[in-house]
């Protein structure tokens, strides 16, 4: 209570300062308001359909001198609730408060927070899986401009509470986390990081002990070298106990580890990136589990090397590489890219020698397109497709494979009217995990025309197909509209109506599987 | 329940009333902040608000298509205006997974102006936290909010040259 009487009289000052034209704190408010009816849904639940929800946002932060303030508080509401796990929520979902001094910086409160690569610890947002992870507790910065970073934190995760999947409610894990990160320049040319972070989970994966997580790594950055040359590494290490035990030590030892790496050359109108994984027994930073998916929560997101979206079968037993080659037209402002991935799962064994490392899988994935720009760039056409396959190495069968495309196109019409149509497409042949001999065939894509208007209406329909489960009641085919008005600055007002599919969702090898969406949706977007 | 919601309300409804005068952040005074570019140089908004430049502030990702149409268009007025006081700080949202995609980006769409890394989110927080892919911040020569946009379509290119050419025509303010 004492904090929202002291941050309505810093807004209430503001505001007076702002009416006065006195420089004072900087204020900035975004508040997002969605409304949604949730019709049947076809999706062989009858626990997701039928209810109306109403959720706010409201982002707030105050800036003035060495001081930044921000505040988010979410709110959800149901009508005709299917059941009554849905339950109403108003909270502060994030608080902090940073005071930036010239060597040191000190924030209490929420923070995201990144070491290297993200292999140790990655505390970020996840909007496209709902995901939304902050440390509360306190973090230390002190730096040298230019020379030397430091970091330490403290604190106990929060997630964001209301599961932007299921629409559920879940508690906070509060998982304890600790870590440090040091970083200093070389020169003009690179740097290199020390981190090290630990984890007490609140909730032990087993009845015998207590779990505890912990890893140390180094990261180098070596840029604007000549020649045209820029690389980026990282390596690790992870001990765990689980249980109380630590599975690492005894006669048979081993260590888990992560080996990152990135090389790139730029000549005249070419770049050309390598990218280099080998994770051995790499976990991400475990913490609790999550009461409604099973899954536990995880504060680490080692890179994948995979495209963004692609679902990954396993990126803690993995090694492989990915090569890029992008080529801008000299003379034109067109371009093409090209890609190839290969990686191998493996598997890890014990024998009399200790453990033995054995690969079980293989993975290839080429892909490219290109980018036509027409008109200075009015007019934008971009193409790109793929295949991939993915193999049991001892078998030789073929697990899965995909094919893909994409074709996106930005057009202007007449007058103040512009067009723009895009598609994406994925065919997917996987091996019946009942019947080996079969194969279960799928197909799921989207198509969008949209058409927009000064740059403050725009329209779009949709068309969109999945038939990844093949059983009757279960829909196929999609459409929807949707229309987005800027009114002003300061006002969007977006509606949508029709079904939309769900499944599988992945960025970065974290997937979490979305329910289809059938019914209307209303967002009011504020910004002050 | 109902004091906590009773507090949320009158705090939604103080923040309201506290910027009621001003839209889409437009007037408020932007906060300067601090961000490595590719080859990990710390760069701050600080000179370009001391020098009295119109800054676009463009967050984007590898990963977003409207991105790849606006941000060529804003390296076009870049090149049209930079000796005028014009600049662009693109700041990049991809994370730890497409990181990697950042640099190759930047080079075959030969983009001149800075690129930044926010890696643990801190300026995307405060300055768009709805996490808005592509949303761009023009500031005026007064160091204040002139005109925000999230998205981008064909029709935003007039919009947003005229903004920015509007800011651009505002005299800088004696010392």
């Amino acid at each position: 209570m004492r904090t929202v009487l002291a941050l309505q009289a810093a807004l209430a000052i503001a505001s007076t300062a702002e009416a006065q034209e006195v420089p004072g704190p900087s204020v900035s408010v975004t508040e997002t308001l969605l409304g949604e009816r949730h019709g049947f849904n076809q999706d062989r639940r009858a626990d997701n359909d039928d209810y109306w929800d109403v959720k706010n946002r409201l982002n707030l932060s105050v800036a003035g001198g060495a001081y930044t303030g921000a505040l988010r508080i979410d709110t959800i509401t149901y009508a005709s609730p299917p059941d009554e796990t849905y339950v109403n929520d108003y909270r502060f979902e994030r608080v902090s408060l940073r005071v930036d001094g010239e060597l040191v910086s000190v924030t209490a409160g929420d923070f995201y927070v990144l070491f290297g690569h993200g292999i140790a610890l990655s505390l970020r947002k996840i909007d496209e899986l709902g995901l939304d992870s902050t440390l509360r507790g306190a973090r230390l910065d002190l730096h040298l401009p230019g020379r030397w970073e430091t970091t330490i934190v403290a604190g106990t995760t929060n997630v964001g509470n209301v599961d932007e999947v299921n629409r559920r409610l879940v508690e906070d894990p509060r998982d304890q986390i600790v870590g440090g990160r040091t970083e200093t320049r070389i020169g003009e040319r690179g740097s290199v990081g020390l981190h090290a972070v630990a984890t007490a989970p609140r909730e032990s994966s087993t009845v015998e002990g207590e779990d505890r997580l912990g890893a140390a790594g180094v990261d180098v950055a070596v840029t604007n070298l000549p020649g045209g040359f820029a690389a980026h590494a990282e390596a690790d290490v992870q001990w765990r106990r689980v249980g109380g035990v630590d599975p690492g030590l005894g006669d048979r030892a081993h260590r888990p580890f992560a080996l990152w790496g990135d090389l790139s050359w730029a000549q005249g109108p070419l770049t050309l990136t390598v990218e280099l994984k080998d994770y051995y027994d790499f976990q991400p930073l475990q913490g609790s589990r999550d009461p409604l998916t099973g899954i536990y929560y995880a504060y680490s997101q080692p890179p994948s090397i995979e495209r963004t979206d692609q679902q990954v079968p396993d990126n803690r037993n993995i090694y492989g590489a990915r090569m890029r080659a992008d080529f801008r037209i000299p003379g034109t402002e067109h371009a093409l890219f090209a890609n190839y991935m290969q990686s191998r799962t493996r598997n890890r064994d014990l024998d009399e020698d200790g453990y033995v490392l054995e690969d079980v899988g293989a993975h290839h994935h080429g892909y490219g397109g290109g980018e036509l720009r027409l008109g200075g760039g009015r007019t934008v056409f971009q193409g790109s497709g793929g295949y991939r396959v993915e193999q049991e190495i001892a078998s030789g069968d073929v697990l899965r494979r995909m094919w893909h495309a994409e074709a996106d196109l930005t057009m202007p019409l007449f007058g103040p009217h512009g067009l723009h149509l895009s598609w994406i497409h994925q065919s997917w042949s996987q091996k019946n995990p009942v019947d080996g001999d079969a194969r279960l065939e799928y197909d799921k894509g989207t198509a969008i025309v949209e058409w927009d208007y000064a740059s403050r209406l725009a329209a779009s329909l949709g068309f969109e197909y999945d038939d990844e489960v093949d059983q009757p009641g279960v829909r196929k085919l999609f459409q929807f509209g949707d229309v987005r008005f800027i009114a002003s600055p300061s006002l969007t007002v977006r509606a949508l109506v029709g079904n939309q599919r769900g499944g599988l969702k992945c960025v970065n090898g974290v997937c979490r599987t979305f329910p289809p969406f059938a019914g209307a949706r209303a967002e009011l977007i504020v910004r002050y | 329940m109902s004091i906590r919601f009773a507090c949320i309300a009158a705090l939604a409804a103080t923040a309201a009333c506290a910027s009621a005068s001003s839209g889409g952040g437009v007037g408020r005074r932007m906060s300067d902040f601090t961000l490595p570019d590719l080859d990990g140089r710390q760069v701050s908004l600080a000179p370009n608000l001391a020098h009295q430049d119109v800054v676009v502030i463009a967050f984007w990702a590898t990963w977003c298509r409207p991105c790849a149409i606006e941000l060529p268009f804003l390296q076009d007025l870049y090149v049209q205006h930079r000796n005028d006081g014009f600049a662009v700080l693109a700041i990049s949202m991809d994370g730890p997974e497409s990181e990697s995609q950042v640099r190759p980006t930047v080079r075959r769409y030969g983009w001149t102006f800075p690129v930044l890394l926010d890696r643990d989110t801190r300026v995307v927080g405060l300055h768009n936290p709805r996490r808005a892919a592509p949303y761009s911040i023009i500031i005026g020569r007064d160091g204040r909010v002139a005109y925000t946009h999230e998205g981008f379509v064909t029709s935003d290119r007039d919009e947003m040259r005229t903004q920015i050419e509007r800011a651009l025509a505002l005299p800088r303010r004696e010392e």
